[in-house]
């Protein structure tokens, strides 16, 4: 540059005018100054949405309405910016609630009651539900559903758009499935995962209400349920775990039509639009536990007429069925699931797991010892009265319904999936009713009467693997029953 | 003040010559510059006619490489916590979700300008040498189809980091159209699977790939292939003035057809840079980069479909299988290696075979060149067009569906 | 040839041998010889978990079949491109002709990435696939639960079949 100064200084007077170039693109750096200015603003925006985001908003509405119950003084105490639960066994790593950013009152005594807003509110805590399950062991995704991590509303309760499986249950969700509650009743899924082998727990009324019926109406003689059942029907074990690819809702839905099932001319998903469902699986059982038949022609699972409020209870309790990844420390029962592995592995041959009343102990007690022995009870005296016969008939009543016979016959109540049996035994003989209890399969294969039926019934009776003496009970009770 | 303003001139005289000395040593004496010619053709400067594509694929490579550097702090490459890694980054690393979607939206854009690029290259006989013996540009041609296979493979890397559904089943459908491959087929799929199964070992696989391996081949193509336009004189268009001179019988003057790049051509590419960067911004904006469900080998998404530079090949691969009554060969092999494979080499000696005149050179639609656009033309529609009908008429289970009438596919919830 | 040749020869040649091997060993290097994967033979229950028709075992991607005392497993991952296949079920028996025979199906499967269907014993009617589903071997462990073992294909004629 030196020696350049030095060469121009004396040739200046002559080289300067051709030494000077004509910039022809001068427009170009208008152009610059104009981008500039684009960028500018995009990069101001971009600020804005990093500096200003969704939560923000909220935590500055909560603290508003906070000072006003609560008093400035101890809302300044509470910390904000980005919050969190973190509980790397359950959650994993990389994964942490962060409902708490927006959902700030829940850890806070005094934002109950309808004058602050629900997101805002303290978390209910009913029979100490809270106190046996704290924030910030559990979290809660695990119960409410939705995308950990996120922290846009959308995102966070995972509405319809958003790709994730599990989204969070609200009262929108309860309305949309015709639900006929105001409280959040469809999380007792979520409860199930820890305490599926547990009955009559405060606070999962729904849950309890479709294990009763499951228990009454004997569902596993029929399904796989727990590791254990029949193999009439799909093995639901882990029915919640299904991917929504496995149902397909384009398929005819069918009426009953004088007891047969015949295509209505729409498919299933017209039927849920129909009734103003939303297309989903949860539609899927619904429909399915009100007629198996309009879903599957040629299902054999019977009708049972549940009201609306059971068929979204048994819709819950099988889509509660997942195998997931919980540390045993959570589990309500953690043998029961450690044998349910043990069964799928083969370790330990399959048999059914019984699930544990929570009902006040006194009242369990009575339970055990009412199952363990056959001590007279109000059902006993009844059967004593009319013929004064056997114990081993109140103990054939009970594996009457213990071995699934209920499932598909009554005593009496009309016919269902199989024959009326009362009277059964002054049509059939003895041993022709053993056997049919014992060797159903050969039966139906070899019996001209047992193939009669099962051509009449259309339903196959399944082999319960009940002992011969079992069967001389089962055989007493239905005597008894004449 | 005055002690300011030299040491200021001093720094940075050789972006803003005052004089034509300086223009012409400008591109001497500084290490970003060297890259540049002392001087530019005219026509090369023009808008439109190379509408400065090359430019601007270069420079979404450098959002991508910035980006891609700072994304690298934020991810992890392992099964369990690469989507979750996402979702923070979305969510809780400030500016985290802007990165992403510059990122994403950088990437698409690449592949379409790269494409493009490639068009107009074409189009303008722009791999010829227009009578230049010193010139080889059929070697830059070739060299630039490499390029757009690493830009493919960048971008097919790159999304199966976030291991949600559309990576897992991308990946296992590419690793078994690797898989398709008679002979080495096996062998293939467990070197890009690192093992007989899509898990960890893939991801890492891909990762690796993504962040270093390709970039850095990428890297020396791109390095190489812009040498060659200086080492071959230019952009081709440039031989045109030589051409017209020879006819004319006219001799050439340096400034009667060139400026000098400094600042002519640098500032007009910091321009497109700086235009590039206003693009993917403004898509960063007002649209988010997508996340599917994490990933489940259980079931497969419904209908399950690669982003649309890969629909052309999705399309051929569902309708190549040819069936005999002899055999079968599976269209993963002749939708997903057969025809690429042949598009491929043919677009490689596509310059070796042109016999057009080199006045065709750097021409847009020069007429000795019908036949060789109007093909190249029908082929890039035809893709185009598989690209469309996959996109919109394709639905659940690759049915064909009018666009409006897609059967719905039920959620759990 | 002179010494000084031999060694100049010997010399080069040590060098590309030194580079080139030491290139190899580092592209060998990354081929797997151990890898981290689950069995390719398992247990999948007893048989008397399994209900007459067709099970989906979504875990390993693996349908089963019960006819009676009889069972066979099918695969669920598609031929063409490796999808997970989707049952579709009828309510009516099907009769279908595959090549020359008449065969009975209650089911089928159709691939959701490209539209590839196949019959009810895994013969690919429709769409790009272009090998029928796998068949593979399944037998009894000691402990008496199903046995498959998905490194190796049998014929689709493939029976397990239990007494009593």
């Amino acid at each position: 540059m030196a020696e350049e100064r030095k060469e121009q200084k004396p040739q200046q007077p002559v080289k300067k005018p051709a030494n000077v170039f004509e910039d022809k693109y001068w427009k170009d750096s208008l152009l610059i100054y104009l981008l500039g200015f684009i960028l500018a603003i995009f990069t101001g925006i971009v600020f804005y949405r990093t500096w200003f985001p969704e939560w923000k908003k909220y935590q500055k509405e909560f603290v508003k309405i906070a000072e006003k119950k609560l008093g400035k003084e101890k809302v300044a105490k509470i910390d904000l910016g980005i919050r969190q639960i973190w509980n790397k066994e359950l959650m994993g790593p990389n994964v942490a609630d962060r409902c708490v950013t927006c959902h700030i009152g829940v850890d806070i005594p005094g934002l109950e009651g309808d004058d602050v807003p629900v997101v805002f509110r303290t978390h209910p805590n009913p029979n100490g539900l809270l106190d046996k399950h704290p924030l910030n062991k559990f979290g809660c995704t695990i119960c409410h559903g939705g995308i950990p991590n996120a922290l846009t509303k959308k995102e966070a309760h995972a509405e319809h758009g958003v790709r994730w499986l599990w989204p969070t249950y609200t009262r929108e969700m309860q309305e949309h499935y015709k639900f006929e509650e105001d409280r959040l009743v469809m999380l007792q899924m979520n409860c199930n995962y820890c305490h599926r082998f547990e009955k009559d727990v405060p606070g999962m009324d729904y849950i309890n209400l479709a294990k009763d019926i499951m228990i009454e109406k004997n569902c596993q003689s029929c399904h796989v349920i727990d590791g254990y059942g029949g193999n009439i029907g799909p093995n639901l074990t882990y029915e919640g775990d299904k991917s929504h690819e496995m149902f397909d809702i384009h398929a005819p839905y069918y009426v009953i039509k004088n007891g047969k099932p015949e295509p209505s001319g729409h498919s299933i998903a017209d039927e849920m639009k129909k009734r103003g469902l939303p297309l989903s699986v949860f539609s899927w059982h619904i429909l399915h536990f009100e007629e198996p038949r309009s879903i599957t022609p040629t299902s054999s699972m019977p009708t049972y007429n549940f009201s609306e409020k059971e068929k979204r209870a048994l819709t819950m309790l099988v889509m509660s069925w997942r195998r997931l990844d919980i540390p045993s420390r959570y589990l309500s029962h953690p043998e029961k699931y450690q044998l349910l592995r043990l069964m799928e592995e083969g370790r330990v041959k399959p048999q059914p797991i019984e699930y544990i009343s929570l009902k006040s102990s006194e009242q369990a007690k009575v339970v055990q010892e009412k199952e363990e022995s056959q001590a007279p009870s109000e059902e006993t005296k009844e059967v004593k009265k009319e013929d004064g016969s056997s114990a081993l008939a109140e103990k054939g009543k009970e594996l009457f319904d213990k071995r699934g016979c209920t499932a598909c016959h009554t005593v009496g109540g009309g016919r269902l999936v199989g024959p009326d049996l009362k009277g059964v035994t002054a049509r059939r003989d003895k041993k022709w009713i053993l056997s049919m209890i014992l060797n159903p399969d050969s039966m139906q294969k070899n019996d001209p009467v047992a193939k009669k039926l099962l051509e009449e019934y259309g339903v196959p009776m399944p082999n319960q693997g009940v002992t011969p003496e079992e069967a001389e009970a089962i055989y007493e009770f239905l005597k008894a029953n004449e | 003040m005055q002690k300011l303003n030299e040491w200021w001139r001093k720094l940075t005289w050789t972006f803003a010559p005052s004089n034509k000395v300086e223009a012409t040593k400008a591109v001497t004496k500084n290490f970003i510059l060297h890259w540049f010619p002392a001087r530019v053709t005219f026509r090369s400067m023009s808008w439109t006619y190379s509408f400065w594509l090359g430019t601007i694929s270069f420079s979404l490579f450098l959002i991508l490489t910035i980006t891609g550097i700072i994304l690298m702090f934020l991810y992890i490459p392992s099964t369990e916590r690469a989507y979750w890694t996402i979702k923070d980054i979305q969510h809780v690393v400030s500016f985290g979700w802007f990165l992403r979607n510059m990122h994403r939206w950088a990437a698409h854009l690449m592949v379409f300008f790269v494409t493009l690029h490639m068009v107009r290259v074409f189009f303008t006989g722009a791999f010829k040498n227009g009578g230049n013996p010193d010139a080889n540009r059929p070697v830059n041609w070739a060299v630039g189809m490499f390029l757009l296979v690493f830009t493919l493979l960048l971008s097919y890397t790159g999304y199966l980091l976030p291991w949600d559904q559309l990576a897992l089943w991308a990946i296992t459908i590419g690793a078994n159209i690797a898989k398709s491959v008679p002979v080495l087929g096996n062998t293939l799929h467990y070197l890009m699977a690192g093992g007989t199964q899509i898990d960890q070992n893939t991801l890492i696989r891909f990762y690796t790939l993504h962040v270093i391996a390709l970039p850095a081949l990428l890297l020396v193509a791109v390095s190489y292939h812009m040498w060659r336009v200086r080492r071959d004189g230019g952009l081709a268009v440039s031989e045109q003035y030589k051409l017209q001179a020879k006819k004319e019988g006219k001799r050439l003057v340096p400034d009667d057809y060139t400026t000098f790049a400094v600042p002519a051509l640098i500032r007009r590419a910091f321009l497109v840079f700086l235009i590039s960067t206003a693009a993917v911004m403004l898509l960063s904006l007002i649209s988010n980069a997508p996340l599917e469900e994490p990933a489940d080998p259980s079931w497969t998404p419904n209908p399950a479909k690669a982003p649309w530079y890969f629909l052309w090949l999705q399309e051929l691969l569902a309708i190549t299988t040819i069936r005999t009554p002899w055999f079968t060969i599976n269209g993963g092999f002749v939708g997903g290696v057969v025809i690429p494979g042949i598009l491929f080499l043919w677009g490689l000696i596509v310059p070796f075979i042109d016999k057009s005149p080199d006045e065709a050179t750097g021409v847009w639609f020069h007429p000795s060149r019908k036949l060789q656009n109007w093909t190249f033309g029908l082929i890039m529609l035809f893709l185009a067009f598989l690209t469309i009908f996959a996109m919109y008429f394709r639905g659940p289970s690759w049915n064909i569906y009018w666009p409006w009438a897609w059967p719905p596919i039920p959620h759990l919830f | 040839m002179t010494r000084r040749k031999f060694l100049a020869y010997l010399g080069r040649f040590a060098v590309l041998f030194a580079l080139v091997g030491q290139a190899l060993a580092m592209l060998r290097s990354i081929v797997p010889n151990a890898v981290y994967e689950p069995p390719k033979k398992f247990k999948i229950g007893f048989p008397d978990e399994f209900s007459e028709g067709i099970t989906f075992l979504s875990k390993y991607r693996l349908f089963v079949i019960r006819e009676g005392n009889k069972f066979w497993t099918i695969s669920a991952v598609c031929t063409h491109l490796g999808c997970t296949v989707n049952l579709v079920t009828f309510p009516q028996p099907k009769k279908v002709k595959i090549g020359k025979k008449e065969f009975t199906e209650q089911w089928e499967f159709h691939c959701p990435c490209h539209g590839s269907k196949f019959y009810g014993e895994g013969t690919p009617f429709a769409g790009p696939a272009p090998r029928p589903l796998p068949y593979y071997p399944l037998d009894i462990a000691p402990d008496g639960q199903l046995i498959v073992d998905t490194s190796r294909e049998v014929k689709s004629d493939f029976r397990l079949v239990l007494n009593a």
